[in-house]
């Protein structure tokens, strides 16, 4: 009786000693600094994608495409409920006016009920009327707030930003995850907050936005924006652009289709290709030697050439280089014209010849259109695809 | 406050007292010439137990003798044949101990002289025969008592390999040790520990394989039990543990003569206590907790696959609930987008916070697998559907928890019975509640602290002096091929090094790899 009395003392000391005392300092502990920033996602309007448009009174107008958990019709009570398809509305969009950014987001948080939540915004969108008066401050806002994030891929709306957010798209939940998904394709250009902070910092280097065009309830990346500091100046179309692709190094996908003599045309697609440029300053000129290697797979030949042999082959890959050679000698003409360093030649200078680029870095306005660009293709078309000869033809 | 006015009493009461065991001069008192004085003490000792039986005899019609023994513990028709039988012929001799050992067919006999003695050997079902006239008693082994078949081990049951478990008579399990290794180096030293139940303990090693010290060590520790009763090698092992406040398993215990067997030939030593199918194997470390006796039966690639997965899922048994909760609280951000988006609208009519939400579900899942356990089988089955019911689908209709979450909490509870050992699961399912509340007061923070505590307490923890997470926590190269992968068999040359400098290092011959003969016959 006595004994286990004992004990038992004994135990509840090694008890307060081990467990009590810790246990209710660690409590302290996270009373006190704990769950400050605390959010359940049920008190969270999550952002998908974010509009900036030019308003009345030099104002701004922000918008933003919010997720709405609730929306998808019948998901209530199955719980996972999946995506419904097409038409059903899951997102919609709030926008409010402010006389900068900052100030439009404190409007939107006014307006709805939850936190709006910015880490999950994939894309933003300035309207056309905006990008023309300066994408700058804005920029500052998106780059310096941490919450928005650095991924998300920027556009330029043909109209208005908010038209675009607005839409409902048949395969996706929303219209900025099309966007997001198009831009990740690389069939037009593509553009990140980090990418476009970077070029916007750099002053010899001309930002490029990709530009979106909206018609029949469809949205499509068409061409690019050309930017002059954080103006937009002009565009460039869709084929053009590919020139400048091919020259920064983005091409990931393409169908490049060569018509060599006798009727019909080869279709190849490409599989890998790889540019790099090379400046060379040599008395005095300027030029820029761009290598482009690239390797493509023939998918459809409507003509009576034999593609497994060797000779056919060779001249169908001369005339791809040559194809790919017209098309960035376009796109550097253009630039060239309105005089926007839009491939990174001023970094590829500066990089091979610091010294030359420090004393005539601040002539590059006028160096920039007397570049001459060479261009050398290496193109290899490695299969010729499973028939030889085409079949319609005899 | 009362109770704070006990502790403070000192200690030294606990010193003072004995317990008052009213015969202890009378156990130790020797045989005396008188078969009845020898007699009266037993019977006094011995009072109100009805099971003990006194058989008085006469052998060859002279001298007066009795038999004693337990009921239930002896085999009575081989008393009644090779015992009674021979000594009650008309012209047996009783004219002194070895005269009766001789006319006895009984192989095992022990000649004893004291009272206490007397008591041991009928305790352990051997009968003594008492003769008058004489101060020594004879003791005959033939014990027999019901006891359970040897069976496949039930918590630790294999696809390959030996399928017979340790029962809980010590002799049994003494003998399927020895049946796997043949070697007289194979020891067994015996004591006793329990003031009352007078337990019977085995520690068993191989010598020149295990560490003098190690067993020096063991032995200590046993020697400081001073308990009542020892019903369970869970007593021991918590008598002998290294970190008594760790939720960590130091003593491995384990129902496979096989485990123990390869654990003795690695160098360890094993404690077997009588009733209890459980064999305490030490010194050991994390990862052996971590490791099943099939590793080694499948191939090599097999083994060591099979231990990453565990691996793997160790930290989704401790971590996933945690991870979720973190987050989706702090951490949204983190997520890619379609997921978050699936998530939010599965979350959407959850009425609690995700922390509690993960609470009530792993709480859930506790209890039924507790239930699962305790209940007869009959009746598991029907827990098993209520629990299918109660996190699963029932459970999203009502909008109580979302389908991410039930299914965090399935695959958790898979994960964690991927943890070979009983013990070492149930630690990893008591650890996961502190580091989910961390994970919910300070997101993925909490989690990583919750963490580092950990390995923390990992390293300095310690069985029987070996770091804990040996090999690897102080590096050693040559165990690593035990831990990180599944070594094949003729590449396991070395033994593991545990301590010291009494290293019995090579195992087997190297360059045993079976390897086709190249032109020699």
């Amino acid at each position: 009786m006595n004994q286990s009395k004992v004990s038992g003392n004994f135990l509840f000391n090694r008890l307060k000693k081990y467990i009590v005392m810790p246990l209710s300092m660690s409590l302290f502990l996270l009373v006190s600094s704990g769950c400050w920033d605390r959010v359940e996602i049920n008190d969270l309007a999550i952002v998908t994608g974010i509009a900036l448009d030019a308003a009345s009174h030099n104002n701004i107008q922000l918008s933003v495409q919010l997720f709405m958990p609730t929306g998808a019709g019948g998901g209530t009570t199955q719980g996972g409920g999946g995506g419904s398809p097409g038409g059903q509305q899951q997102s919609f969009v709030i926008s409010a006016n402010g006389v900068n950014i900052a100030d439009a987001v404190t409007n939107i948080e006014e307006k709805t009920s939850r936190r709006i939540f910015w880490g999950q915004s994939d894309t933003i969108f300035f309207g056309k009327k905006l990008a023309k008066k300066g994408i700058g401050p804005s920029i500052d806002f998106l780059t310096r707030y941490p919450k928005p994030r650095e991924h998300a891929y920027v556009f330029v709306a043909e109209g208005k930003g908010k038209k675009i957010l607005e839409y409902k798209p048949h395969l996706e939940r929303n219209s900025s995850e099309v966007l997001r998904e198009l831009a990740k394709k690389q069939t037009g250009m593509k553009v990140s907050l980090k990418d476009l902070a970077q070029m916007l910092s750099d002053p010899y280097e001309s930002p490029v936005l990709p530009w979106v065009k909206y018609r029949g309830e469809r949205a499509r990346i068409s061409g690019i924006a050309l930017f002059s500091g954080d103006k937009m100046v002009g565009r460039m179309n869709k084929q053009t652009t590919r020139g400048v692709q091919w020259l920064r190094n983005e091409i990931r996908t393409a169908t490049i289709t060569v018509n060599p003599k006798g009727k019909g045309r080869v279709s190849m697609y490409l599989l890998r290709s790889k540019s790099k440029l090379q400046p060379v300053i040599k008395n005095g000129t300027w030029e820029i030697i761009a290598r482009i290697e690239a390797e493509d797979d023939i998918v459809q030949n409507t003509t009576n050439l034999d593609v497994m042999d060797p000779k056919v082959i060779n001249k169908l890959e001369k005339d791809t280089g040559y194809l790919i050679k017209k098309r960035i000698n376009a796109a550097v003409r253009q630039a060239q014209k309105k005089d926007l360093d839009i491939f990174g030649f001023s970094d590829a200078f500066h990089r091979k010849y610091p010294s030359v680029w420090k004393t005539s870095k601040d002539r590059w306005k006028d160096i920039f259109p007397d570049v001459t660009v060479k261009v050398n293709t290496k193109v290899k078309i490695l299969r010729p695809g499973v028939t030889s000869k085409s079949t319609s033809k005899p | 406050m009362k109770i704070f006015r006990r502790t403070r009493r000192p200690r030294s009461t606990q010193k003072n007292q004995s317990v008052t065991i009213p015969p202890k001069n009378l156990k130790d008192s020797p045989l005396s010439k008188d078969l009845k004085q020898n007699l009266q003490i037993l019977k006094s000792l011995y009072t109100d137990c009805s099971d003990v039986i006194f058989h008085d005899f006469v052998i060859g019609e002279k001298e007066t003798a009795a038999l004693v023994y337990i009921d239930g513990l002896s085999n009575i028709e081989e008393i009644d044949e090779h015992l009674l039988e021979p000594l009650m012929k008309e012209n047996a001799d009783a004219g002194s101990i070895t005269a009766i050992k001789d006319q006895i067919s009984i192989s095992s006999t022990k000649k004893i002289n004291k009272i206490s003695d007397v008591i041991n050997e009928i305790s352990n079902g051997n009968p003594v025969i008492l003769v008058h006239n004489l101060n020594t008693g004879l003791a005959v082994a033939l014990p027999h008592w019901e006891m359970r078949s040897i069976e496949d081990p039930a918590a630790e049951s294999v696809v390959r390999g030996p399928r017979e478990g340790f029962v809980e008579t010590i002799r049994v399990n003494t003998s399927l040790i020895r049946r796997k290794i043949k070697s007289p180096q194979l020891k067994m030293k015996s004591m006793v520990i329990g003031k009352y139940t007078q337990t019977q303990i085995v520690i068993t090693y191989i010598e020149g394989i295990c560490n003098q010290r190690l067993l020096k060590e063991i032995e200590n520790r046993l020697n400081k039990i001073s308990i009542d009763g020892i019903l369970e090698s869970g007593y021991i092992e918590e008598m002998i543990e290294d970190n008594p406040y760790s939720p960590f398993p130091q003593v491995l215990s384990t129902e496979r003569p096989d485990v123990v067997s390869a654990n003795l030939l690695e160098g360890r030593a094993a404690i077997l206590v009588d009733g209890s199918p459980f064999a305490l194997i030490m010194p050991i470390s994390f990862w052996s907790l971590m490791q099943s006796s099939e590793d080694y039966y499948q191939g090599f690639i097999v083994g060591t696959t099979i231990r990453w997965l565990r691996y793997f899922f160790l930290c989704v048994a401790l971590l996933a609930p945690s991870l979720y909760v973190a987050i989706l609280t702090y951490h949204q951000e983190m997520l890619p987008t379609t997921l978050l988006l699936t998530i939010a609208q599965s979350r959407e009519q959850i009425p609690f916070p995700a922390l509690v939400e993960a609470l009530l579900m792993e709480l859930t899942f506790e209890a039924l697998r507790e239930a699962g356990v305790r209940l007869p089988k009959q009746v598991g089955a029907a827990v098993s559907i209520v629990g299918a019911l109660v996190i699963g689908q029932a459970a999203i209709q009502a909008g109580l928890a979302s389908a991410p979450m039930v299914m965090v909490v399935a695959i958790t509870g898979i994960a964690s019975f991927l943890i070979p050992r009983y013990s070492m699961a149930t630690s990893i399912r008591l650890l996961r509640f502190p580091i989910m509340f961390l994970s919910g007061f300070l997101g993925l923070t909490g989690l990583m602290l919750g963490v580092i505590t950990l390995v923390i307490h990992l390293c300095s923890l310690r069985s029987f002096g070996v770091p804990y997470l040996d090999p690897l926590g102080p590096t050693k190269k040559s165990s690593l091929k035990d831990v990180l992968f599944r070594a094949p068999m003729w590449s396991q040359t070395t033994r593991p090094h545990f301590t010291g400098d009494d290293w019995n290092k090579n195992r087997q011959a190297p360059g045993q790899k079976p390897h086709l003969g190249k032109g020699d016959q």
